[in-house]
This record gives C-alpha cells, sequence and structure tokens, in this order.
C-alpha cells in the first residue's frame, strides 16, 4: 500500500537532503574539473606533435573502453598496492573527473571541427595569431554546437554519481538506502529520491537552455519560437537572455 | 539483406535480455529435487511450487560464500539446504546485497532471508523473524593490529568500515552515541554494500577495521590475512526471515526438529557458533542474546 505520510516524510528526510547536496556538490565540481582538462585533450589529440596525439588518444581509448565502476575501485583500493593512497572524496572525484573528461573531450573536438577550415584560414589571412583564431573565432562557433551534448553528459553524470557509492561516498542513492532500512518503505523512499533526481536534472535543464540562447546568439538553430528573420530574432534573444 | 541482418541482430539482443532477465542468472544455485515425500508448504505460499527460494549475500566466509567454483557454500547454506530437505523442498539461493533482501522477501522475490541477519524488535514488525543463533559485533584489524585497538573505546578516533545498512552499522552507530556522551572522539564509519568491500579498503589500508559478526573476524583470523581486535560487541540472535506465515511456521517446525535431532549443535559446534536458547518460532517483540 503506498503511504503518503511515509513519502513525504522521506521528501524532508535530512538524510535525501545531504545525500542531494552531495550528488550536486560532486556532479559540478567534477564538471568544472572535467572540462578545461577535456579542451586540452581535445587540443593534444589535434596537435602537430605525434607523442602529444598518441598520449592523448591512449588516454581518450583508455577511459572511454573501461568501465567507470572498475576505474573507481582500481583508484580507491587497487592504488594503495602501488603506494598510491587517495582518500575517499579524492579518489571518486579522480575517477568522475578522468572517467568524464575523456567523453567531454570527443565534445570539444567535434565542435572544433564543426567549424569550416575557411573561417580560420580566413582569420589567419587578417593576420590573426593563432591563439586568438581559436579564441575569437572558433571557440565561440564551437560552443554553439558543443553546448546541448556538454548539458547532456552534465545530466548524465549527476544520475553517474550514484555509482561512487561503491567506494563508501554516501550520496543521495546511498542515504536513501539507509533512511529506507528504519520502515522498509522501499517505494516511497525511492520515488522521493527520483523526484529529486528530476529536481536536479530539470533545474539544470533550465540552465542549459539559458546557455544555449547565450551561444547561439546570432543564430537561428537556438531554441527561438517560430521562423524569425535574423535581423529580428538578435535583439528579441536578446531580450529573453535580460 | 541490410535490413534482415539489422532484424536478426535486434532479435538476437532482445534475446539476450530476456535471459539476463531471469531470476536464474548465474548468481542463484540449486540442488537436486528431493524424492520419495511431499512438499511441507502448498505451492500457493511459495514463490515456486516445489522450490524453497533462498536470499543471502555470499560474502561472509565461512558463513555463506562462494567457494572456488563458484557455487554458494557455508554454514547458513548447510542449514538451508537441510531445512528444505526436511519440508520436501528444493532448496534455489539467490545471492543478492543485504539492502534488497527485506524489500524481496515482502514482494515474494524470496521465501526466506538466510544470511545471517540481526533480530530486532524493529525490524519483528516487517518481516517474520525465527530467531536460531546468537553472534556478537567483532571488529578486524590489520595482521599484527598496528593501531593497538583492544577494547570498544579505542575504537574513538578511528576509521570502520561496515556494510549497511544494517546491524553492525547501527551498533558503531549506537558506540559513536555513548563516544559522544563520553566526551570523546567520533568513529569514522565508512559504508560499503558488502562486507567483502569493506574488507578491501581494509587491505588497501584505507580503513583501520571492518565491524562485522565474530564468526566471520574468526575466520579471516585462521587464515591469517587480519586479526580480530574487539569481540563480543551488541550481541544479539539472528533469525531467518519470511515475507508469509506458513512458509514462517513450516521452517520454525525443521528448525526445532534440527535441534530434538543434534544437527544444529553439531552444525554450530565445527563453526564455532553459538546456539539460541529460546523458542524456535515466528517472534516478535524484545528477546534477550540467549
Amino acid at each position: 500500500m503506498w503511504s503518503w505520510d511515509a513519502f513525504f516524510s522521506f521528501l524532508t528526510n535530512p538524510q535525501l537532503i545531504q545525500g542531494a547536496w552531495t550528488t550536486i556538490w560532486l556532479t559540478t565540481v567534477s564538471m568544472a574539473l572535467a572540462l578545461p582538462l577535456a579542451v586540452l585533450v581535445a587540443l593534444g589529440r589535434a596537435s602537430r606533435f605525434r607523442p602529444v596525439r598518441l598520449v592523448t588518444g591512449f588516454y581518450v581509448w583508455l577511459m572511454r573502453g573501461t568501465p567507470l565502476l572498475v576505474q573507481l575501485v582500481i583508484i580507491y583500493t587497487g592504488l594503495p598496492q602501488l603506494g598510491l593512497r587517495l582518500g575517499v572524496i579524492s579518489a571518486a572525484l579522480t575517477g568522475l573527473v578522468l572517467n568524464e573528461a575523456a567523453y567531454l573531450s570527443e565534445i570539444v573536438r567535434a565542435g572544433v571541427l564543426s567549424v569550416p577550415n575557411g573561417q580560420s584560414e580566413a582569420a589567419r589571412a587578417l593576420g590573426m595569431p593563432p591563439w586568438r583564431v581559436f579564441r575569437v573565432v572558433v571557440m565561440p562557433q564551437a560552443l554553439r554546437v558543443m553546448v546541448p551534448p556538454l548539458g547532456n553528459s552534465f545530466n548524465g553524470l549527476l544520475k553517474t554519481t550514484t555509482l561512487v557509492s561503491v567506494i563508501s561516498v554516501e550520496e543521495l542513492l546511498r542515504r536513501t538506502q539507509f533512511a529506507v532500512q528504519t520502515n522498509f518503505r522501499v517505494l516511497e523512499g525511492l520515488t522521493a529520491a527520483a523526484l529529486y533526481y528530476l529536481a536536479m536534472t530539470t533545474a539544470w535543464g533550465l540552465v542549459q537552455r539559458w546557455l544555449e540562447i547565450r551561444v547561439g546568439r546570432g543564430h537561428q538553430t537556438g531554441p527561438s519560437r517560430g521562423r524569425r528573420i535574423r535581423s529580428a530574432a538578435v535583439p528579441a534573444l536578446e531580450m529573453e537572455i535580460r | 539483406m541490410r535490413r534482415l541482418l539489422i532484424a536478426a541482430s535486434s532479435a538476437a539482443l532482445l534475446l539476450t535480455m530476456a535471459a539476463c532477465g531471469s531470476e536464474d542468472s548465474s548468481s542463484s544455485s540449486a540442488a537436486a529435487a528431493p524424492t520419495g515425500c511431499t512438499p511441507k508448504v502448498g505451492g500457493s505460499d511459495l514463490v515456486k511450487a516445489g522450490t524453497l527460494t533462498i536470499s543471502t549475500n555470499a560474502t561472509l566466509p565461512p558463513m555463506q560464500y562462494l567457494d572456488a567454483s563458484n557455487k554458494i557454500v557455508g554454514m547458513r547454506v548447510d542449514l538451508g539446504n537441510e531445512i528444505a530437505k526436511l519440508l520436501c523442498l528444493t532448496p534455489k539461493f539467490v545471492n543478492i546485497p543485504f539492502d534488497a533482501q527485506i524489500p524481496g522477501v515482502q514482494s515474494g522475490r524470496w521465501d526466506m532471508i538466510d544470511t545471517g541477519m540481526f533480530y530486532t524488535p524493529e525490524r519483528a514488525k516487517t518481516v517474520k523473524l525465527v530467531p536460531y543463533e546468537v553472534q556478537g559485533v567483532s571488529i578486524s584489524v590489520a595482521k599484527g593490529n598496528p593501531k593497538k585497538i583492544t577494547s570498544e573505546d579505542e575504537l574513538s578516533g578511528r576509521t570502520i568500515a561496515v556494510e549497511a545498512p544494517g546491524y553492525e552499522f547501527d551498533t558503531l552507530t549506537a558506540l559513536n552515541k555513548e563516544l559522544k556522551t563520553a566526551g570523546k572522539k567520533q568513529v569514522t564509519v565508512r559504508t560499503f554494500t558488502t562486507t567483502a568491500d569493506a574488507y578491501q579498503a581494509l587491505s588497501a589500508g584505507q580503513v583501520e577495521g571492518v565491524a562485522i559478526v565474530e564468526a566471520v573476524t574468526s575466520y579471516y583470523q585462521k587464515d591469517g590475512r587480519f586479526e580480530t581486535a574487539v569481540k563480543g560487541m551488541n550481541p544479539a540472535p539472528l533469525a531467518l526471515g519470511f515475507g508469509k506465515q506458513k512458509p514462517a511456521d513450516a521452517v520454525a517446525d525443521a528448525l526445532n526438529t534440527l535441534r530434538d535431532n543434534g544437527y544444529l549443535a553439531t552444525l554450530f559446534k565445527k563453526y564455532g557458533v553459538t546456539a539460541y536458547t529460546g523458542d524456535l518460532k515466528v517472534t516478535t517483540g524484545a528477546i534477550s542474546a540467549k
């Protein structure tokens, strides 16, 4: 039998709230650390130097080719055997960041490749230095392509963090299991946890929409309403941002 | 041709998915069906007629664990098999972490929990419990006891791994309350899904001890990997758990037979386990660890 009382008491349970906070913290910090690493790796894979290409290519191959769960257990329980002992949170972050950055680097790479060569060639012809070409010409155009899949990754990461419970991080799911233990109201407890995840992914969806509009300024492909001609779309979208 | 290949491969994929979804995955094992007797529990009171489906977490040598050939063995497995034999049912073990077992027995995924579950009055309100053995919580530490932990109080300030949720976790939580009242440093409790994970963390030096029932810490002490530092904290009866009354009563009857014919005494002696001396029946309310 479904009990609303149990459900609401789970929704306001400090265990779940604390777990949700751990989940948000882990996701945000992992993403913030993984993104710069991903840009470096993507640049490395496009490098003129073969050793750099090989090392970054090997890293992406290794991280994407093995399960995160295995990586986490190796980092936390396996590495101490070689004398490298990371604490619980450092081990969790290391695993999440290294794994996520490999996937993100592919998104960054796809974004950069989506900008036609002619763009950077033209910028170079105007005498811009390479770093400036990358920052001012390539990146803004690449970002527009990158934001939807990057947002997708953030959404995925929110839920992937459940895996770190295997090395004893007490995130939302684990905390819910503790809370459920007191009265075995499994359906109500896990539904409350699912609602927490939904709230987090929904909130992120709003942030992502805002980001898409922001990096899509000057383009028709963003989430704009109806068909507008370009000149009309720009001020209209800018209004939406404010 | 291409379309055909896609159709064939998706059919194959569906088949594998169906196979993965069945209960008969590699994590369960079944013995031969008994012959020449009638089952003592009817098919309508069982998950599967003629079979006693038993959940256990096979991560606790020597109580329940996987042997070299990946078969579930141990004292509680012997006990489950013997009970099934008396009831004229085929025993079938499902190997699954503890946190899934109570919800599973309530929702009719298995008939009996045989995993060394502690008896608590709160638990007795949600599942039918038949107490049968007694265990205390012990602490395993690295060989040589490098932190020189010899008493409950000396756990103060240490990092201890434990399977959670569960009785050992509750024991440490209660200890932390006492330490707090006494103005001492708390035990840092690290929670894992299984005790096997907790022991891995101990052998990796990530924690300073593991809290688990004494039968397990003695097993590791004997095999030389870890030492038992503290014994007999918070002793309590362990129970078999059921969702339905009829299988619970039938198993209680079987346990009484096994107590009378000396099987239980022999089994407990072999594994160094203390017997529960109270009535072997579905029990509720507070009971003592005797």
